[in-house]
């Protein structure tokens, strides 16, 4: 008799691995390459929440409800995916930029005050990218963003009708900085997206308006559908359309070795390396290239 | 039916709240018909972001600008140099475009399209050739605020193609229509 646990892990891997008919997802492209954005050369992004939080929420509940939406990614695509969060330590420093020189930082941020974009968005997600034509390194990913407009919303971290839920919201948004898209035509994007299987998606009209179509009701249910009601919860976790996406664009089998902030370097040609310090084992290989000094320092010590 | 609150775009994620269309005139100081003549993406004067500027020249004047004239729209994303930034929700135009646009200054003296792709309307043909307006999202019920403030679901609209010159001139009665009664054409927040 298996255990309860391992049955459940068996099922949660036959969810989210195996093909199912019928499930569909968006990637995000390039401007003008239509490329699909993607993070590469590491097996990990990093993120750091903002510590101040939302004006709204004085006992921190904000803060672990992002962290929650980033556990919500990952307890589903863990078994497929080799795509991983880091978490940094919370700052009050996190603030959303990028540099064209260096390491950028990938943050969760609410702006109360100086909210520049237009103020009927509740949260907005910036993705910067490499947008080369020819280039294998065409939609890389270099940095990605997410601001919650505290200025002109009202947010929540229980689901409290009437209010933006923060888990519900940072899910989603998080699911376009690993570099998804919404499933249905909005009408903002020109031409009108296709999706994974290159068909042409649907208007979000016809996905609304349709009563009977599983098709359509699974769509909607997606943590990434264009939508959501007021207080609403259900983005908060993965739909299987969500988690296919990420396990097809970051697939166990094709992981890279490094886990490695992107830094760029603009002055270089746009070359890029890892922001970190180099990883063990990449020492350890250029200790075998260089005639293994260290080992024989120590042999002699 | 009673229907979804938020819209979430353009990498991308974007969760706005509906302006209707008295909102819509109330938070615009130009209106127009337009076509796309030019589009040049740079980085913004704090060179935080990219963005792009789309000249549109005027071809009908619904309200604060002639015909013939230019104006200059911007928004969020573009690519310079090789690096791009995408921003879901910011609606982009490429040159050619034919667009109904509502459209307002913000403090750093750039204009905008109003509420995102809310205030921007896509111009096509019919099937006799007629102009039209893709009114999607006119017809999808999103957030609204009530008079307390609170978040509220409302209902959904049918939506669909529309004859340009009707849209137009349901604009110019909301414009008498707000002069007259203005606090129904500002946008709660």
């Amino acid at each position: 008799m298996p255990q309860p646990r391992v049955v459940a892990a068996t099922l949660l891997a036959a969810l989210v691995c195996v093909p199912a008919a019928g499930l569909a997802y968006v990637r995000s492209t390039t401007t003008n390459t239509a490329a699909p954005l993607i993070w590469m050369r590491s097996n990990c992004v990093h993120v750091r929440v903002n510590s101040k939080g939302s004006d709204d929420i004085n006992d921190g509940s904000d803060v672990a409800a992002a962290k929650r939406s980033i556990d919500n990614w990952r307890k589903l695509i863990g078994a497929c995916s080799y795509f991983k969060f880091v978490v940094l330590d919370d700052s009050p420093d996190a603030k959303p930029e990028f540099t064209r020189s260096g390491v950028n930082e990938n943050v969760i941020y609410w702006e109360e005050n100086d909210w520049k974009h237009d103020r009927m968005a509740a949260a907005i997600t910036t993705v910067f990218f490499l947008e080369k034509q020819g280039d294998e390194r065409d939609g890389r990913i270099l940095d990605a963003d997410i601001e919650l407009n505290g200025r002109w919303f009202h947010f929540s971290s229980a689901g409290t009708i009437h209010k933006t839920d923060v888990e519900n919201t940072v899910t989603h948004e998080l699911g376009h900085l690993m570099g998804l898209d919404h499933p249905c035509d909005d009408g903002a994007r020109q031409p009108v997206p296709k999706d994974h299987t290159g068909a042409t998606i649907p208007s979000c009209t016809t996905v609304l308006g349709s009563t009977s179509d599983p098709k359509y009701a699974a769509m909607r249910d997606t943590t990434m559908f264009n939508f959501a009601d007021p207080g609403e919860t259900k983005k908060r976790s993965p739909e299987a359309d969500d988690v296919k996406g990420i396990c097809e664009i970051y697939p166990t089998a094709q992981a890279p070795s490094a886990c490695e902030p992107v830094s760029y370097d603009e002055n270089n040609g746009g070359c890029d390396v890892g922001g970190s310090p180099p990883p063990l084992a990449s020492l350890l290989i250029w200790a075998l290239l260089l005639g293994l000094p260290l080992a024989a320092r120590r042999r002699s010590g | 039916m009673v229907l979804l609150a938020f819209v979430a775009s353009s990498s991308q994620a974007t969760i706005i709240l509906e302006l209707d269309l008295p909102q819509l005139v109330g938070r615009s100081d130009v209106i127009f018909v337009g076509k796309a003549i030019k589009t040049y993406s740079h980085w913004s004067e704090d060179k935080r972001h990219i963005v792009t500027d789309t000249t549109f020249q005027v071809s009908t004047a619904v309200s604060g600008v002639s015909q013939g004239k230019s104006v200059v729209i911007r928004r969020l994303g573009g690519a310079v140099g090789g690096i791009g930034m995408r921003v879901s929700g910011a609606p982009s135009f490429n040159k050619g475009d034919e667009v109904l646009l509502f459209t307002e200054k913000r403090g750093n003296g750039k204009r905008y399209v109003v509420g995102m792709k809310q205030g921007a309307f896509r111009i096509t043909r019919d099937r006799t050739a007629r102009q039209v307006v893709q009114t999607r999202l006119d017809g999808l019920a999103l957030a609204r605020r009530s008079p307390q403030g609170r978040l509220q679901m409302i209902e959904r609209r049918e939506a669909g193609p529309e004859l340009l010159g009707h849209f137009v001139n349901r604009i110019r009665q909301t414009i008498a229509l707000c002069a007259r009664e203005k606090t129904r054409c500002r946008s709660r927040e």
